[in-house]
Order: structure tokens, then C-alpha cells, then sequence
């Protein structure tokens, strides 16, 4: 340890008294369990990233039955949302479990559609979870270190009834139409999700820090793609996916 | 299925999560007390406010018990509450804009006795010490961040990986960096 190390180490601060709390917390926290030890649905979340557009700016929450229409857009209502100007809090490391990883063959056996794939480059890794209900497709294309593309596929003809939103500002979404579906394209600041069940309880956490987003419907299939692209190159390789 | 009484301090931090995962909410009243301190002085050396730490560290609190589900049972609480408490703080800060400059403890102000375990930090005056947490007040956030875990709040080299979601080695090079930076900001003037 040098000697600037020590003197450091022989600051003490002075600190304001800490104030009790517990009962505060307490007050917050009844009646809402923690989130289930569980993998986060991808129904929610993608749900979720709709709601996104509901927020897309002050132009748009100046406009409340657009929220309306918007959801329309994507056939999805009941949703809440919540503007926060500070994000929760993301603890490292901890990702978003896409299942287990068996080959594209397998997993399209294992869920309840057929699942489609960008032509070209198949995908570097293939994931099935069945959750949601009918199965759940991830293909991941990756780069050196980490992922280049992420997408995800469920049916997603059901109505959510859960989904508590949470992003900051600086987020824009754009509807978008795709082979001939609604979707939306989602880009800007990084956002989080935390949503509730249909009995008001806080189910999920997700620190998943999403990148720019296309989310859109095709036939009965709700499709997710999120990369570090732009939305034209999004649409392009979207558009392929029939 | 048994209910035991949760007034007992000695029950173990794992039971606890356990107990609070499952909804138990007078075990989570207990996490909170027994971390309450370091997680709304790592707020505090963040925030710089009395008023924001507090309010940082609750909403912490409230935000780790909705993640709880996806802690894993096990691992240590206290830094993963305070990772939390940081981030909160950091949002708030960027928000007011603004900082109060951090204080020695008043026991602190004298020069250090000869009791004192490094003889070369005893030499260090209050005066001294003043200056040089003045000139880690001047440092960038990063700096700051990384020298206020090791140094005021005595984590270690892996707890401040985890509090400031960095890599542990990323942690080591950017103390490395930020003590350099703090070495020339006090440069002669308390001869370090």
C-alpha cells in the first residue's frame, strides 16, 4: 500500500446520521411479493417494449387517446405505464435467461409455430424456453465478445393483462408496418422493465438494458429483433423473415 | 409449515432473503435494518446530500425487494444492495446537478496519535487530510467512485467490482488511474 493509499485509508468521514428505513420500506413494499426466482416471460417484456411507444415523447403523452390507438395498433390494452425521470437501479452480470439450447431443428419442433430465420447467415446460437405458453425461439447471432443480433419468437395472440412500464426519457418509438404486420421500432436511451401480474403484484425485475428494437406481429407470431442497427437496417432484415 | 419469530438478530442473511422472497415482509424489514448504514453512506458519498441519500437508499430498498426473485441465494447482500443504492444515487445526482463538499469526521480532525497503525498516515495532519479529500472531491466521477468504495467505505477490490458493476480488473486498473490522477491533483502540496 503507498503512502497516499494509507492516508486515504486514514480518512474518516463524516457522516449524517443513517436515518431509519425499515418501516418506510415496509410501507412501500406490503402487498407486493418480490419477483418469482424464476426466468422472466418474454410475453411481458415484448409486450412491454409496445408499451414503449406510448411514451415515445411529450407529443405523444399530450395526446392520451393516441396511447389508445397505439395499442389498438398492436392488439394489446390494459396496459399501465409509469414515466420515472431516474431508471431502477440494474445489478451487474445478471442476465435475461433465453432457456435451453438445443439445435434450430429442435427447437422448432419443441414450440407450437414454425419459427422463421433471416436467410443468409443461420444463426450462431438457438434457444427454447416454454415459457411463454407455445414455446419460445431465441436465434442469437453473436461478434467477437458479445451479441450482434438478438431475436425472438412466440406466439402472441394473447391479451396481456400485466405490465407495469418504467423507462427514462430520451427513448423514440415509430410504428412500423413489416410483410405487412404493425410493429414498432423502438431506439434512443437504454431502458428497463419491471411489469405486474394480473393481481397488481410486482412479478419481474428485468436489468436487461435493451439496444435499439423492432418489435412486430406476423400472422399470429409476435417477432422481436434487437441489435445495434438502424431502423432501416432492421426493416431490411425484418422484411426477409417470411 | 412453521413459523419461526424473526425477532432474533442472529438469524443467518440467507434465511432472511429466503424469507423475504417468499413475500415475508417483517424479513425484509430486517434486511433493511441491518444495511441500512452502509448502503445510505455509499448514497451519501454519492449524493452529498443528507435529504437525496435518504431518499436513494429507500428507494433502493423498495427496488431491490421487487428484484429479490432474481438474487441468487447465496451471494452477498450488503453489496448487492448497495450497487443499487449507487445507481439510484448517480440518477440523482446527474438530476440536482449539484454536490456539497464531503466532511472529515470531527474525531478526525486532530492529527492521528502515535497509536496509529501507519506511522506515515500519522504524520498526516487534519490539514492535510482536508486537502486531500478535497482533491478527491475534484476528481472525475469514475475516480471518485472507485476511491470512495475502497477507501471510505473499506470494500474490498471485489465488493466495489460488484457495487459499481464493473469487472474486478477494471476496478484494480481504474484505482490504479484514478489514485495517479489524485497523486498529481495533490501534487506537493501535502507531499504524497
Amino acid at each position: 500500500m503507498s503512502e497516499l493509499e494509507r492516508a486515504l485509508a486514514g480518512i474518516e468521514i463524516d457522516y449524517p446520521p443513517t436515518p431509519a428505513l425499515a418501516a418506510a420500506v415496509r410501507a412501500r413494499v406490503s402487498g407486493a411479493a418480490p419477483a418469482p426466482a424464476r426466468r422472466l416471460s418474454w410475453r411481458p417484456v415484448a409486450i412491454a417494449f409496445a408499451a414503449l411507444l406510448l411514451l415515445a415523447g411529450t407529443a405523444v403523452a399530450a395526446v392520451p387517446d393516441w396511447r389508445h390507438s397505439v395499442l389498438d395498433w398492436l392488439g394489446l390494452r390494459s396496459v399501465k405505464i409509469e414515466r420515472v425521470t431516474t431508471l431502477p437501479a440494474t445489478p451487474a452480470g445478471d442476465q435475461l435467461a433465453l432457456g435451453t439450447r438445443p439445435t434450430l431443428a429442435r427447437a422448432a419442433r419443441s414450440v407450437s409455430f414454425t419459427p422463421v430465420v433471416p436467410p443468409g447467415r443461420p444463426p450462431d446460437e438457438v434457444y427454447f424456453a416454454d415459457d411463454p405458453p407455445g414455446g419460445q425461439v431465441a436465434l442469437v447471432y453473436t461478434r467477437p465478445g458479445g451479441v450482434r443480433m438478438l431475436v425472438t419468437e412466440f406466439r402472441g395472440r394473447q391479451q396481456s393483462v400485466f405490465i407495469q412500464k418504467t423507462l427514462g426519457q430520451g427513448t423514440t418509438a415509430t410504428p412500423v408496418t413489416v410483410n405487412g404486420g404493425r410493429g414498432i421500432w423502438i431506439a434512443g436511451e437504454p431502458h428497463v422493465l419491471m411489469y405486474k401480474d394480473r393481481n397488481g403484484q410486482v412479478q419481474g425485475y428485468t436489468p436487461r438494458l435493451a439496444t435499439n428494437t423492432l418489435l412486430w406481429r406476423q400472422g399470429d407470431l409476435l417477432l422481436r429483433l434487437e441489435a445495434h442497427i438502424t431502423k432501416a437496417e432492421a426493416l431490411r432484415i425484418a422484411s426477409s423473415m417470411h | 409449515m412453521v413459523v419461526r419469530p424473526l425477532n432474533e438478530t442472529s438469524l443467518d442473511e440467507s434465511e432472511l432473503v429466503e424469507r423475504a422472497k417468499r413475500g415475508d415482509v417483517s424479513a425484509y424489514e430486517l434486511i433493511v435494518e441491518r444495511y441500512q448504514e452502509p448502503v445510505f453512506r455509499a448514497a451519501y458519498l454519492v449524493t452529498r446530500s443528507a435529504a437525496d441519500a435518504q431518499e436513494a437508499a429507500q428507494d433502493a430498498f423498495v427496488k431491490a425487494y421487487a428484484a429479490l426473485g432474481r438474487f441468487r441465494s447465496g451471494e452477498p447482500l450488503r453489496p448487492w444492495l448497495m450497487q443499487i443504492a449507487v445507481n439510484e444515487s448517480r440518477n440523482r445526482l446527474r438530476a440536482a446537478g449539484r454536490r456539497e463538499a464531503l466532511a472529515l469526521r470531527a474525531a478526525a480532525e486532530r492529527p492521528a496519535e502515535g497509536a496509529d497503525p501507519s506511522p506515515e498516515a500519522a504524520l498526516l495532519t487534519a490539514e492535510r487530510r482536508r486537502a486531500l479529500l478535497a482533491a478527491v472531491d475534484g476528481l472525475r466521477e469514475e475516480d471518485r467512485l472507485v476511491i470512495s468504495c475502497r477507501f471510505f467505505l473499506d470494500l474490498s477490490e471485489r465488493e466495489t467490482a460488484q457495487v459499481l458493476g464493473w469487472r474486478q480488473g477494471t476496478v484494480k486498473s481504474r484505482l490504479s488511474r484514478a489514485l495517479d490522477r489524485l497523486r498529481a491533483a495533490v501534487g506537493e502540496e501535502v507531499s504524497l
